[in-house]
């Protein structure tokens, strides 16, 4: 495809809907930026740097897609975590209504798959940050001296961000809900039970195709069939009425999950329900 | 600070001592921002935490954005806000956590409500900014009216912050 304006690779991304980009589309979103800055044109430097990040966001996420066919599951999992970080640079920046680019689409496929991987534990990494410039002009930033900059903003067709310049690490911490996604506690014994993905990607054909996730939770034995005035299970010795009924703590932490694809027939065999534990061989 | 939450809208309201007049006498309290300082109703104060046997008044991570939108914020309430450190003494305290949490807030009970509006405000745009309607939220008020002082802690979800805060009745007579 000859691109011989931005407006033809708004369409392009717009109507995207294949495993590759065309990797022309940036060289060219580059040198028209280039352009429009020279011109003082923020407003049109804007828009072009809101193209390159709908491109940047479909190429990690239709790469996540692609390693997953591979089963290169950890690959797909950083893939769709940066997909999700560059989305959250534009939510500012456009319109959501309409989704033009089906970014909506691609979070919340990015969020039903990060429910289907097996990772549990992360680690999370604390540190000491003191002195931060502007990555626009390159002053100093303090808590009452500032530039003009502000963060988050588009200036010359680039986002304004702070750039730490003095960062002390002092430790790691293991949790389950990390904000660094890619942090994912690998054991040397163990290996990772992707069974539930793998299957899901034996049906899925292409990453703009739709499916939806329904969760359900359990009832856990012991909450079974139980009345309003029973005593509570808990051993709280209180009254269920008054106790667990009607709070999440009646249900499996574990929730389990359907895939749902619509107007598309599933082979019998993919329709067989998984018990998948994070490791496998458990 | 915190790296995860698995509490459910938790408020705690306990007794406290902790008045203006000790914060302006603490270590960390720039003397040459005195004057400014002592003219707030609400002031963004530092933790101190112990790493690696080295001590530190911190804030938590991107306490100078909320510190900008504190500011500005309350200014249009005519409530005067500022943050109780100097420049060069600023540092963050980043636990690159799911769990936000606020820098801890001394307040004149008068601008309590405007402070919780404020918060409820800033965690409107950061949920719809991420898309994170889950988003858990931790935040520690010190709030003091005449010679009462209470300590009120919240953990929880952002979403239910507002209306979590404006259930409680902090000074019962």
């Amino acid at each position: 495809m000859n691109f011989i304006n931005e407006t033809m690779i708004e369409e392009y991304l717009s109507d995207f809907n294949e495993l590759y980009l065309n990797k022309e589309v940036i060289s060219k979103l580059k040198s028209y930026k280039e352009e429009y800055v020279n011109h003082n044109d923020q407003n049109t430097a804007k828009n072009i740097w809101i193209l390159e990040q709908v491109y940047k966001v479909i190429a990690h996420y239709i790469k996540a897609f692609r390693y997953l066919k591979q089963k290169k599951h950890y690959e797909a999992w950083c893939e769709l975590d940066r997909s999700d970080i560059e989305l959250s640079f534009l939510y500012n920046h456009i319109d959501r209504t309409n989704d033009k680019f089906k970014l909506e689409f691609i979070s919340q496929k990015t969020k039903d798959l990060q429910l289907l991987f097996p990772y549990t534990h992360f680690l999370s990494r604390e540190a000491i940050v003191q002195n931060w410039k502007c990555s626009i002009c390159g002053n100093s930033i303090t808590l009452r001296n500032r530039c003009s900059h502000q963060l988050g903003e588009i200036y010359n067709g680039e986002m304004c961000c702070r750039i730490a310049q003095d960062m002390k690490f002092e430790a790691f911490a293991i949790v389950t809900d990390p904000f660094d996604k890619y942090s994912v506690l690998m054991l040397g014994n163990q290996e990772y039970n992707y069974a539930i993905l793998d299957r899901l990607m034996e049906v899925w054909e292409n990453p703009f195709e739709n499916w939806r996730l329904e969760k359900n939770y359990v009832i856990k034995t012991e909450y079974l069939n139980l009345k309003r005035n029973d005593t509570c299970p808990c051993l709280s010795m209180k009254k269920y009425k008054k106790c667990c009924m009607d709070t999440p703590k009646v249900y499996d932490s574990n929730p389990f999950y359907k895939v749902i694809f619509n107007n598309k027939q599933i082979p019998k065999e993919y329709n067989e329900n998984i018990t998948a534990g994070t490791w496998k061989n458990n | 600070m915190k790296h995860e939450s698995d509490k459910l809208n938790e408020v705690k309201v306990l007794d406290s001592n902790i008045t203006f007049e000790q914060i302006y006498k603490s270590e960390y309290f720039p003397i040459e921002l005195e004057e400014e300082l002592k003219k707030c109703d609400v002031l963004l104060i530092p933790t101190l935490v112990e790493r690696n046997e080295d001590e530190h008044y911190v804030f938590p991570e991107q306490t100078m954005n909320f510190y900008d939108y504190a500011k500005g914020f309350l200014e249009k309430e005519h409530i005067s806000a500022d943050i109780c450190i100097s420049d060069k003494d600023y540092k963050e305290f980043e636990l690159h956590s799911i769990v936000e949490t606020i820098a801890t807030i001394i307040v004149n009970n008068v601008a309590f409500p405007f402070t919780i509006n404020m918060i409820s405000s800033y965690l409107y745009e950061k949920i719809t900014n991420r898309n994170n309607i889950n988003k858990k939220i931790k935040v520690n008020f010190e709030v003091v009216d005449g010679k009462k002082a209470k300590k009120i802690a919240y953990e929880g979800d952002a979403s239910s912050f507002k209306e979590t805060m404006e259930a409680i009745k902090i000074f019962e007579e």
